[in-house]
């Protein structure tokens, strides 16, 4: 309930917009299998500034049970994101993702470190001591951006009216930047779900 | 096919041992070879399975250096953030300690660090994908125109951002080296395609191989590894294994051939194999000796019987040495009883064909034998002698058949001692032949006379004491008057028979006295033709009153002028004719003939009784004396008959009842010859006759014998007491004729009135007689005269 309400106050609180629509996008795989985990972006409005956007859900990625949740996350560039150790081992958490490289030596329980992610781009989190802990962060520019759940299906409540391009980002995508991308006519996606689908490899 | 048992039999024998040696050979080569071929194969298979160990081993340690490297923080670092040379001076670092010879990291974007990019053959987009889909990659990659056992480890980071790849090359000592695992000395050969079926050998860096030559006798080299096989090479024969090893990139593959050579295989057993064919050779040997000996043991005998039949059936003697007590030799003794048992009778048989079978003596075909073999010398002749025993019949009616054989044999004996005589064999039942050599024809006959009497000599048979006399026909072998025909031994026989005929005991053979008898054989029916030509015609001789001096009649005498022999004797065809029964169609004729001319004298104008002689055989036949009546009284001739007095002998009431007959028909019966033959009174007596003629041979010497004349003077007186009127035969000189006149005889016939003339001769004559009749005075006169 709380979910479906809420891209509905979003569209209520967007006042600077002249006009603005809810966007449902389902991605599959290249079988028609929901795929969860798949980050939607459409492009910013003009002017829009990361730095001071401010997504609905936590900046934080924590380490539970030798896992990082959530297993990807979206955050604006420049966003500090908090790396919490919920477990009683200690992690080394690490990211050899271009600019947005970072490592956090050895830190114990409920110990917690920020970084900062000053460029947009997928950043793959590892830790050093436990090889099968990664997850994603994806840094974007655009306050148009939402997660497919178990569904597949990812939502927009303000979408600007008009023609889009629909970015479509999955970490285990096989095209080279790990995306795809939808374009819609103006009124294509009103009342419905647009689809799209993705090729993925197997999750090593 | 084969002319000869002994070599059919080694032929045969070799034949079959050398049969159950090749397949027996090949038996045990097939089992020692498969025997041989199967421990390879287990030692093969076992090595195989060491191999895929050690393999998986080896990469097992590559793969964990691979991933020792692979998860060094610092490493993945560099590889993440592209910082290529410390990742290539990690790699090098790593090379040299861990014996790696080819180490270099890919990444998933393509990027090669620690070997040239091309040493991977354009295969990199290729790799990645299959390294993407199966991140822990070996098998056996190829790199720089060489082969390596290959791991690929990925690098995590901790996404995938690429992979560590270890290679060891597979060089000729690494395969020596995998080689040597084996119990058994194999060779390893590693092969490499990198598609499109093109084969390599990496080891040798050798360029694109034949594989359908090297592969040849394997299984599909695409199948999974199949278990050991024997293949032929150029190498020689291999037992083989083919090991498909899992490529390191995709669509290339990798092939392991283990090769052990047969031979190698084969050697432990080779020394049993030459062994065995030594042995069998040996063997082969032995059996071919010991069948040709056996077979010519076997052989030898027989052929021995084979040409001891030939020369047996040759003729000669033939006997075969003792072949021992088995069959063949039971045959050889058994041939050798036959061929004596043979030879005793053809000896027999040769006696019995030369010998008298009664009388043991040579027989004829002997005594021929001995004469064709012409015994004398040059300048003497061979003369066969028949010793005629005389009497023989009698005295072998006497003494009986064995007695008188053996009397035979008593004088052949004596005869053979004479000297000269060089054989002497019985040649008929009652006549032996003694074949010798003289010069002529004088002492030729001084030995026979040797021979009688060396026969002649009492001949002492048991208790009984036998007489003999003989007589001896001779003739001389090759005598040129003799008959072409007849040889030496049918002419003495003819001597011997003319010499009996003479009363005489010795004669040579007389060629003259033997005549024609040939032609006589063909006479009657030459004759029976000729009765009706002029060739046979009567001559009349006429008969002369002595007292009147008139012709009185005439006797009708047959005479036969051959176109051929000219003159024949009437005494020959007319004895002839008597014995054959001719002389019935002969007289016959004869009747007709003169009663036909007696017809023609009476149409002449002379009347005269005709003479016509009959056969003293046929007097007693009244069948034929009634025809003959008959036709006299149907002709009303005047015929009469003469008939000698033998006619009467034989079976005198026949005879004179028929003679009766005649008289009493009116036919007047003359006696002829009388005197000639043996004169019965008792007869003469009894036959009604009415004229008797005195023979010739005592009218001829009538005037020169006085006691001619007195036999003729008391026969004609002797006539006329019995009532007959006399006529005299024979009349040749008037002085006779003058004599039988003054004697009484009535009537003469002979040369000195007339000859026996023909018909037409005696007519005239008879014209002649009737124009001068002769008178009794002047008959006297002329015997007076004479």
């Amino acid at each position: 309930m709380i979910r479906f309400l809420l891209p509905l106050a979003l569209a209520v609180l967007a006042p600077g917009h002249a006009s603005a629509s809810p966007l449902e996008v389902q991605v599959t795989d290249a079988s028609g299998a929901p795929l969860a985990n798949a980050v939607i972006t459409l492009p910013a409005p003009d002017g829009f500034d990361p730095e001071r956007h401010r997504f609905q859900w936590p900046m934080m990625m924590e380490q539970q049970r030798l896992q990082f949740v959530p297993h990807v996350l979206v955050v604006p560039r420049g966003a500090q994101v908090e790396f919490p150790n919920r477990d009683r081992v200690r992690h080394h958490v690490y990211s050899f993702s271009g600019s947005n490289a970072f490592e956090l030596e050895l830190y114990g329980r409920e110990e917690a470190r920020l970084v900062g992610f000053g460029h947009p781009g997928a950043v793959v989190l590892g830790c050093n001591i436990h090889d099968a802990m990664i997850g994603y962060i994806r840094v974007v520019e655009t306050p148009y951006a939402a997660m497919t759940g178990a569904d597949g299906v990812a939502a927009i409540a303000d979408a600007p009216e008009g023609p889009l391009t629909v970015t479509v980002w999955h970490p285990y995508a096989t095209s080279a930047d790990g995306t795809a991308t939808l374009a819609l006519a103006e009124g294509d996606s009103a009342g419905r779900t647009a689809q799209i689908s993705l090729n993925i490899r197997a999750p090593r | 096919m084969f002319h000869r048992l002994q070599h059919k039999l080694t032929i045969i024998y070799s034949a079959l041992f050398a049969a159950v040696f090749i397949v027996l050979a090949a038996a045990i080569s097939w089992g020692v070879t498969e025997r041989a071929s199967e421990t390879v194969r287990e030692d093969m298979d076992a090595t195989v399975a060491v191999f895929h160990r050690i393999w998986s081993l080896q990469e097992s340690q590559l793969a964990e250096s691979a991933g020792l490297l692979a998860r060094d923080f610092g490493f993945r670092s560099a590889v993440a953030t592209g910082d290529t040379p410390t990742v290539q001076s990690a790699l090098d670092n790593l090379k040299g300690r861990l014996d790696v010879d080819v180490a270099f990291v890919l990444t998933a974007s393509g990027e090669v660090v620690g070997l040239e990019p091309q040493a991977l053959g354009g295969r990199t987009p290729a790799l990645i994908d299959a390294l993407s889909d199966r991140p822990e990659a070996s098998g056996v990659g190829y790199f720089d125109d060489a082969a390596f056992q290959t791991v690929a480890v990925p690098v995590l980071a901790p996404d995938l951002i690429g992979w560590v790849v270890f290679a060891r090359e597979l060089s000729v000592d690494e395969l020596a080296r995998i080689a040597d695992l084996a119990p058994i000395s194999l060779t390893a050969r590693l092969f490499f395609t990198g598609g499109a079926d093109v084969w390599r050998e990496p080891a040798l860096r050798s360029g694109p191989i034949d594989a359908a030559q090297v592969f040849a006798g394997l299984d599909d080299v695409s199948a999974e590894a199949s278990s050991a096989r024997i293949r032929r090479t150029e190498a020689g024969r291999m037992i083989s294994a083919a090991i498909p090893i899992s490529p390191f990139m995709p669509q290339t593959g990798a092939l392991l051939v283990l090769d052990f050579p047969l031979r190698a295989a084969l050697a432990p057993y080779r020394s049993i194999l030459l062994i065995m064919l030594a042995t069998s050779l040996a063997g082969f040997g032995v059996l071919v000796a010991a069948t040709w000996m056996v077979a010519r043991g076997l052989t030898r005998p027989i052929t021995a019987l084979d040409e001891a039949a030939g020369r047996m059936a040759a003729g000669e003697p033939a006997q075969v040495a003792d072949a021992g007590r088995d069959e063949i030799g039971r045959l050889g003794k058994s041939f050798n009883d036959m061929v004596h048992q043979i030879l005793s009778r053809e000896a027999h048989i040769r006696h019995a064909a030369r010998h008298d079978q009664e009388s043991g003596l040579p027989n004829r075909a002997a005594l021929l034998e001995l004469i064709a073999s012409k015994p004398a010398e040059p300048g003497e002749t061979i003369f066969v002698a028949t010793i005629g025993i005389d009497r023989f019949h009698e005295i072998r009616n006497a003494i009986g058949y064995d007695l008188s054989a053996r009397l035979l044999r008593e004088v052949g004996g004596n005869l053979g001692r004479v000297g000269r005589v060089q054989l002497v064999a019985r040649t008929a039942t009652s006549a032996l032949a003694a074949v010798y050599i003289a010069a002529d024809r004088d002492e030729a006959a001084r030995i026979a006379r040797h021979l009688a009497h060396a026969a002649s000599e009492p001949v002492s048979l048991d208790s009984d004491i036998v007489d003999v006399n003989v007589t001896i026909g001779i003739a001389a072998d090759g005598d040129p008057s003799a008959p072409a025909n007849l040889g030496p031994l049918e002419l003495s026989g003819v001597a011997l028979e003319q010499a009996r005929s003479e009363l005489g005991s010795l004669a040579f053979f007389d060629p003259a006295r033997y005549g024609d008898p040939l032609a006589t054989l063909s006479l009657m029916s030459s004759m029976i033709r000729a009765l009706g030509t002029d060739d046979i015609y009567l001559a009349y001789q006429p008969k002369l009153d002595l007292r009147t001096g008139l012709v009185s009649g005439a006797e009708a005498l047959l005479r036969w002028r051959h176109p051929d022999r000219g003159f024949i004797p009437p005494d020959v065809f007319v004895a002839l004719a008597e014995e054959t029964g001719h002389i019935i169609p002969l007289t016959d004729w004869v009747l007709g003939q003169a009663i036909a001319d007696q017809a023609r004298m009476r149409q002449a104008g002379h009347s005269l009784p005709v003479s016509v002689n009959l056969s003293g055989r046929l007097m007693c036949d009244s069948e034929f004396v009634g025809r003959v009546l008959e036709r006299i009284s149907a002709a009303s001739a005047d015929i009469v008959l003469e008939v000698t007095e033998t006619a009467v002998i034989n079976n005198p009431e026949k005879a004179l009842a028929i003679m009766r007959e005649v008289t009493s028909a009116g036919v007047a019966l003359s006696i002829d010859d009388y005197g000639a033959g043996l004169s019965n009174l008792s007869y003469l007596k009894l036959i009604p006759a009415a004229e008797l003629k005195i023979d010739k041979a005592f009218v001829l010497s009538l005037d020169s014998s006085r006691a001619d004349a007195l036999l003729v003077k008391s026969t004609i007186d002797l006539a006329h007491s019995l009532g007959m009127r006399v006529t005299a035969e024979g009349v040749e000189s008037a002085a006779a004729m003058s004599m039988l006149a003054s004697m009484g005889a009535e009537y003469a016939q002979g040369y000195h009135i007339a000859r026996p003339q023909a018909l037409d001769v005696l007519l005239g004559w008879l014209d002649e007689q009737a124009r001068a009749p002769a008178t009794p005075s002047r008959t006297r006169r002329k015997v007076s005269r004479t």
